[in-house]
C-alpha cells in the first residue's frame, strides 16, 4: 500500500454544465421497477427472520452458502420474488424438503410456491448460491465486495452495497420496506483471519478444514444494506458506557497494527454517544451493542457494526468539509457513520426516493455533535459553512418506486434546511423533543418523508407544507429581495414554489425582528439604517 | 454513506492546471492525491 496524503480542493464556483451532466435520470427499466417497487410477489409476505450461511475464499474471490428466509403470510400467493445480482446465481431453492422451480428476471427470481400459503402462518425456504460476487469499484458509492490486503499482505475483506443493494453479495428480498425481526449471520473463512459482522459473535468453531465460522445474531430488525461481512486480521478492544438505557457495550475491531492508534482516535466514539444520545434519544441498538470496524474503504452505517476507513485522521480524510475549522474537531466518518444508527437504522426510508432522512439529518447531526461540545455558534459556522457543497442541480426527494435516489444535496442542502426549521421553531427545547420524537415514534420502523414531515407539522403546530415542498421537491433556494429607501423596507420572495411564505429574522439597526416574506412586495416603516437578515435561515438575498 | 468528493490524482502541476482550465465549474470539491516523498511515486509537489 502505498502512502499518499489527500487533500481537499473547493472549487466555489456556479456549476451550470455539472447540473446539466446530473439531470434527473427518466428512462427506468423493468429492472429498475422490480428492484424499486413492492411487487404482487413481494407484499403478500412479511419478513421475520434470515439466517445467513456463507464461506467466503478470499483467495478466489468466491462466496458460497445458503439464505434461510422466513416470513409470515399476510395473504394467498404462491410465487415469491427474491433478488440476487449477476455472477451470482441460486442453484437450488427448497422449502419443507422440497426443490422448488423459478424463473428468473434479471436480477429478479421468482419462486413457484408447491405448498399451501396460510395466512398468519410462519415459513421458510432456504436459497443455496455461489459464485464470485460484482468486485466494487469504489466502495462504498459503488460497491459489492471489496477484496484488498492490507500492509502486511493479508486478507482484508468488506461488503459496502447502499443503493446497489444487498442482492449484490446474497438472496433476500431487496427492498427496503421490509425488514426481517432478527438475523442470524455465519460466516466460514480462513483460520488467521477474523470475520466481524452485525450484532453480538454468538459463538466461534474452528473447522478441521483449516478454517474457522463465526456466528453474528442481531436480534433487532435491520435493513439490507446494513447486513455486512469484514475480514481481516483484526485485533479488538471494548469498553463500557453507560448511557440513556443502561450499560452499552462499545467494541472496537481494527487491523493488529493499528491497536494502539485506534485506542487513542477512537475516544470520539464514546463522545459521539453521549452527544447523540442527548439530541436523538437512546442509541437504539442496546442489545446487540456497537461496534467500530475497520474496513479497506471510506466508512459504512452498518447497523451496530459500524464500518471504519477514514485513516485515524480528524475530519473527512483529514480534511474539513465545512472550510471552517470546525470540521477538524472530530473524526467524520465516526460522527456521521455512527449518527445514521438513529436516522438509516433506526429509523429507515421506505423508499430510496425518501433517502434525504438518512443523509439530510445525519449530516445535521455533524453539527448537533459540534453544538453538544463546542456549542450554537461553532454548530452554525459548521453548517453554513457547508453550503458550498451544495450544488442545487435536482431535487432531493428522488422519484418513488424506481429505487432512485434524489440529489447529493441531500446531504447538506438537508443539514441547512433543517438547521433552519430549527430557527423557525424558535425553541431549542422543543427541536430537541422533536429529534427524540421521531426516533420514538418511528422506532425500528420504514418510513417515508411524508410521514416525517406530518410528525414535524404536528408537533411545531405549523403546517410546513409549503417549506418542505420547497427545499425538498424544488432546486430553487428562496431568495429574499429588498431595498432600504425613505424609512421604508420593501421586501418579498422571488424563486418558490406557490404558497412559500417562511418567516425570517433579521437585525434592523442591531434588534431582532421578524418577517413574513411571501411573493408580494410588502413595506416595513423603519427608521432603521442597517439592515442584515439571519445569517441561520438557508436563503439568498438580492438587494435591489 | 458519506457524500462522495471525486479523487483525481496528478502526475504533474501542469496536468492539474489543464485539468482545471476544463472542469473548474463542474465540480464543487475534488480530493487531491498526492505520493508520499519516501514513495517514489511521481506527484505533484
Amino acid at each position: 500500500m502505498k502512502k499518499k496524503a489527500i487533500t481537499a480542493i473547493f472549487l466555489l464556483c456556479l456549476s451550470l454544465s455539472f447540473a446539466q451532466l446530473l439531470q434527473e435520470k427518466n428512462n427506468f427499466t423493468r429492472q429498475d421497477s422490480l428492484r424499486g417497487s413492492i411487487t404482487p410477489e413481494r407484499e403478500w409476505w412479511d419478513l421475520t427472520y434470515y439466517h445467513l450461511d456463507i464461506e467466503v475464499k478470499p483467495d478466489e474471490k468466491f462466496i458460497s452458502g445458503k439464505n434461510t428466509v422466513q416470513y409470515k403470510v399476510l395473504k394467498p400467493h404462491n410465487r415469491i420474488q427474491i433478488d440476487l445480482q449477476s455472477p451470482l446465481q441460486i442453484e437450488k431453492v427448497i422449502q419443507n424438503g422440497k426443490e422448488l422451480s423459478f424463473t428468473s428476471e434479471m436480477n429478479a427470481h421468482f419462486i413457484n410456491l408447491v405448498d399451501q400459503q396460510e395466512v398468519n402462518t410462519i415459513n421458510s425456504l432456504t436459497l443455496h448460491y455461489k459464485g464470485h460476487p460484482r468486485e466494487a469499484k469504489r466502495a462504498p458509492w459503488d460497491g459489492g465486495l471489496s477484496w484488498k490486503k492490507d500492509e502486511n499482505g493479508k486478507h482484508f475483506v468488506a461488503t459496502s452495497c447502499q443503493g446497489l443493494g444487498a442482492s449484490v453479495w446474497w438472496p433476500n428480498k431487496d427492498h427496503m420496506y421490509d425488514e426481517p425481526d432478527s438475523m442470524l449471520i455465519s460466516v466460514t473463512n480462513p483460520k488467521g483471519l477474523t470475520n466481524v459482522s452485525n450484532g453480538r459473535l454468538r459463538n466461534l468453531e474452528e473447522n478441521d478444514d483449516n478454517t474457522v465460522t463465526s456466528h453474528w445474531f442481531v436480534s433487532n430488525p435491520i435493513n439490507n444494506y446494513g447486513v455486512n461481512i469484514n475480514i481481516g486480521d483484526y485485533t479488538h478492544f471494548s469498553e463500557t458506557y453507560n448511557g440513556e438505557k443502561g450499560a452499552l457495550d462499545m467494541d472496537y475491531w481494527v487491523l493488529s497494527d493499528n491497536l494502539e492508534i485506534a485506542k487513542e482516535h477512537f475516544k470520539d466514539a464514546p463522545k459521539m454517544m453521549k452527544a447523540f444520545e442527548h439530541w436523538f434519544g437512546s442509541y437504539p441498538f442496546y442489545e446487540d451493542s456497537f461496534k467500530l470496524v475497520e474496513v479497506p474503504y471510506l466508512g459504512m452505517e452498518h447497523q451496530s457494526s459500524v464500518t471504519y476507513g477514514n485513516q485515524y485522521k480528524k475530519g473527512y480524510l483529514g480534511n474539513d468539509l465545512s472550510g471552517t475549522g470546525w470540521g477538524l474537531k472530530f473524526d467524520f466518518i465516526i460522527i456521521h457513520e455512527a449518527g445514521h444508527e438513529w436516522f438509516a437504522n433506526n429509523i429507515t426510508y421506505r423508499d430510496a426516493a425518501d433517502m434525504w432522512i438518512h443523509e439530510g439529518f445525519t449530516a445535521y447531526s455533524e453539527n448537533l455533535f459540534l453544538d453538544y461540545y463546542y456549542g450554537k455558534e461553532a454548530s452554525a459556522d459548521y453548517v453554513i459553512g457547508t453550503r458550498a457543497n451544495i450544488q442545487n442541480d435536482r431535487p432531493l426527494i428522488g422519484q418513488y418506486n424506481v429505487n432512485n435516489e434524489g440529489s447529493s444535496d441531500m446531504y447538506y442542502k438537508g443539514a441547512n434546511m433543517l438547521h433552519t426549521l430549527r430557527q423557525l421553531i424558535e425553541d431549542d427545547g422543543l427541536w430537541r423533543e422533536i429529534l427524540r420524537g421521531l426516533n420514538k415514534e418511528f422506532y425500528h420502523q420504514t418510513v417515508s418523508s411524508q410521514q416525517v414531515e406530518d410528525y414535524i407539522s404536528k408537533r411545531t403546530n405549523k403546517d410546513l407544507t409549503s417549506f418542505f415542498n420547497q427545499y425538498l421537491r424544488d432546486v430553487r433556494i428562496p431568495t429574499l429581495e429588498y431595498k432600504m429607501k425613505d424609512g421604508k423596507l420593501n421586501y418579498r420572495y422571488t424563486n418558490i414554489i406557490k404558497g412559500f411564505d417562511m418567516p425570517i429574522q433579521v437585525e434592523l439597526d442591531g434588534y431582532s425582528h421578524w418577517l413574513f416574506p411571501n411573493s408580494e412586495w410588502q413595506v416595513l416603516k423603519t427608521p432603521a439604517k442597517t439592515f442584515n437578515i439571519d445569517r441561520d435561515f438557508y436563503i439568498e438575498t438580492k438587494e435591489i | 454513506m458519506i457524500s462522495e468528493i471525486p479523487e483525481y490524482y496528478f502526475e504533474r502541476d501542469v496536468e492539474w492546471y489543464d485539468w482545471l482550465q476544463s472542469n473548474h465549474d463542474k465540480f464543487k470539491a475534488v480530493l487531491l492525491i498526492f505520493y508520499k516523498l519516501e514513495t517514489a511515486m511521481p506527484t505533484m509537489r
